[in-house]
């Protein structure tokens, strides 16, 4: 793909406050410092024809949202990539997680996140369809009342977010991204999603969830180069009580959606477009 | 048990169809000179893209012993006819018949099943249902934005989708030449005249033809469908135009359910969404503007590794596209594109059908990936 990777010194300065922010939890009251963008963009936030703001670039310019830090829902020193959750906004200790839940947690670690369907080309849906990779939109399309969530990994697809005052309907059949509805409360998108079926995972965190999945996610753009997503997961199936956590997302200036195709090299059809029989070996 | 409904009802009153043909590439999976009829009990019920899978038990008494896997149509076909996966609770007992897998494994495409021992028909598919919904849809113009040039998506504030009901492959204009909606020829002798062939792919043609389009990539491995392959989508497009952003996005409601973008601001046709000449794209890279009431897109950097049509017409990295698109009233979307490839024809050319319009539905959330592992 031809595309804008990270310069190196990009790398080297978001792995050191990594770093910094790792060492920083160790310090109550400090955390909140390690802030890797010291720099706030002091452009105005766009806004639409109906005074709401918008997630999309001010006219005349281009640009998409990308993850930033971690983009991980927990601190979970179990996690294989380990140091790199700890900024994280909760612990995985603090979060009212079932038994069972934890350990498939653990297991997903020990074998790396091999057995995540994302990995084969699945789409996911609520936090991990913003925490996948390369970058998306967030496009609101007023005379359709509607909010669209472009991926460019994440199966290259879409999400469908109905901001026309709909319930979600009755007797849904779970879906990869289940049904949203959103509305605006001030400035702040508010989504909420149930419907998800369980073939996905809803975070790359390996946290397990149920079609009883309840998700409200909260968009909001605090400054021009920044997403706030904050998501209140509440699944009596996985969890004893509804818990929140987030991340942010940060402005990647001049990028524009690119073709990712995930199947375009994914040619085993034994691993990938087999009978199913394999995937029962690994939850 | 399900009780009617009002799709189950016009296929009790009228015909329930069944054909092989009229899904995936079934016809090189399935026997059809060899059908079998097999009792067992359910197991499992994987109610999934592509195609749903019911698993039954047969005993050793009832017939052939195992665990056999009977195929049907996706969930968007059976859903529409009005069935769920609770129609059939696992455990029951039921009588299905169909074509045996030519591999010899314990597969079976559904046909007919029936629920033992009260008889019912389950999962039956009425391939009217969407006539009848299209049939009943209110006639109306093209609807417009403000400065009258028509919108190619739903009015403001409705819903909906375009979906192709037609034969759905290329065939060059005026050439009529009768094939089923995945492309297959009623005669192959008629392959010459489909396109204006180069030697080389009048021959692959006929090579996938003959082997009932088994290798097509858009199944198998779940490529996308780049060109005007999307347009001939049994699960319909969206078109969502972003004026603002001088781009229309196309959504995808089969293959892989991704969005295609087409840009209105006079870009350069280098180095946009990912694809330069070293990286040729499945969806190619467009560029449209407005002639009248019609969107001329031009597309150019596609690579080779999907079909662009189904019925298994070859194509190069020469290929480019120009598709027109006409909104002729709400209800009508006419599809027109010339083919110009002069890696594998001899000439540009062009084929064209209309879309229909299909009110107050969300598009199909399908993915073909969905039942592969």
């Amino acid at each position: 793909m031809t595309r804008n990777y990270p310069t190196l010194k990009q790398t080297l300065i978001t792995r050191l406050s990594g770093m910094a922010a790792i060492l920083l939890l160790a310090i109550p009251g400090l955390a909140s410092a390690a802030q890797e963008d010291a720099v706030v963009d002091l452009r105005p936030v766009p806004r639409g024809e109906d005074g709401h703001i918008t997630f999309e670039p001010a006219a005349g310019s281009k640009g998409i949202w990308g993850r930033r830090s971690g983009g991980s829902l927990v601190a979970n020193p179990n996690s294989y990539e380990g140091p790199r959750t700890m900024n994280s906004r909760v612990h995985i200790d603090n979060i009212p997680i079932q038994p069972w839940a934890k350990a498939m947690t653990n297991y997903r670690h020990q074998i790396f996140l091999a057995s995540e369907p994302y990995t084969r080309c699945k789409p996911a849906g609520g936090p991990r369809s913003i925490m996948s990779p390369y970058g998306l939109e967030i496009v609101s399309v007023p005379d359709q009342q509607r909010v669209f969530i472009f991926n460019i990994s994440n199966a290259m697809s879409y999400r469908i977010i109905h901001m026309d005052g709909r319930d979600h309907p009755e007797n849904l059949r779970p879906t990869y991204f289940g049904h949203s509805v959103g509305h605006w409360e001030g400035d702040t998108l508010v989504v909420d999603t149930i419907g998800m079926n369980e073939k996905s995972w809803m975070s790359r965190d390996g946290l397990p969830h149920t079609e009883l999945l309840h998700l409200v996610e909260r968009f909001s753009r605090p400054s021009y180069d920044t997403v706030d997503y904050t998501v209140t997961i509440d699944d009596p199936g996985a969890y004893t009580a509804p818990w929140t956590s987030g991340f942010e997302l940060g402005w990647q200036e001049d990028e524009e959606l690119f073709e990712y195709v995930c199947q375009e090299n994914n040619l085993s059809p034994e691993s990938m477009l087999g009978d199913g029989r394999l995937s029962k070996t690994v939850p | 048990m399900k009780k009617s409904n009002t799709w189950l009802l016009i296929c009790a009153i009228s015909l329930c169809t069944f054909h092989v043909q009229a899904h995936h590439p079934v016809a090189a999976k399935f026997d059809e000179s060899n059908p079998v009829t097999l009792t067992g009990r359910v197991t499992e019920i994987s109610w999934a893209n592509p195609h749903v899978h019911i698993f039954i038990q047969v005993d050793e008494a009832l017939g052939e012993a195992g665990n056999w896997a009977i195929e049907l149509p996706s969930t968007v076909e059976l859903e529409r006819s009005g069935w769920t996966p609770e129609d059939l609770p696992i455990g029951d007992i039921i009588t299905a018949s169909g074509p045996a897998a030519i591999n010899g494994s314990e597969q079976l495409w559904g046909n007919r099943i029936s629920h033992n021992p009260d008889g019912l028909v389950l999962f039956s598919t009425n391939e009217d249902a969407l006539g009848v919904l299209l049939a009943s849809r209110p006639a109306g113009p093209s609807p417009q934005w403000p400065d009258g040039q028509p919108r190619l998506g739903p009015p403001p504030g409705g819903n909906g989708y375009w979906i192709n009901t037609g034969s759905g492959s290329l065939v060059e204009e005026g050439q009529g030449i009768p094939m089923d909606s995945l492309g297959m020829l009623d005669n192959i002798n008629d392959a010459a005249r489909v396109a204006p062939f180069q030697d080389w792919a009048l021959d692959l043609y006929r090579l996938r033809q003959a082997s009932s389009l088994k290798d097509d990539p858009g199944f198998i491995f779940c490529i996308p469908p780049g060109g005007p392959r999307q347009f001939q989508q049994a699960y319909g497009i969206q078109l969502v135009e972003q004026r603002n952003r001088e781009r229309i996005f196309v959504l995808i409601g089969g293959g892989n359910h991704n969005w295609r973008q087409i840009f209105t601001d006079d870009r350069d046709q280098v180095s946009q969404t990912g694809g330069n000449d070293d990286n040729p794209l499945f969806y190619g890279r467009s560029r449209a503007h407005w002639d009248g009431d019609t969107l001329i897109i031009n597309s150019t950097g596609f690579n080779e590794s999907f079909w662009f049509s189904n019925g298994g017409l070859p194509h190069t990295r020469l290929l480019q596209l120009e598709e027109r698109l006409t909104r002729t009233d709400l209800n009508t979307l006419h599809y027109a594109v010339t083919v110009n490839d002069p890696g594998a024809y001899t000439r540009s050319w062009t084929s064209s059908w209309d879309m229909q319009w299909v009110p107050d539905e969300e598009l199909p959330q399908y993915y073909c990936q969905d039942n592969r592992l």
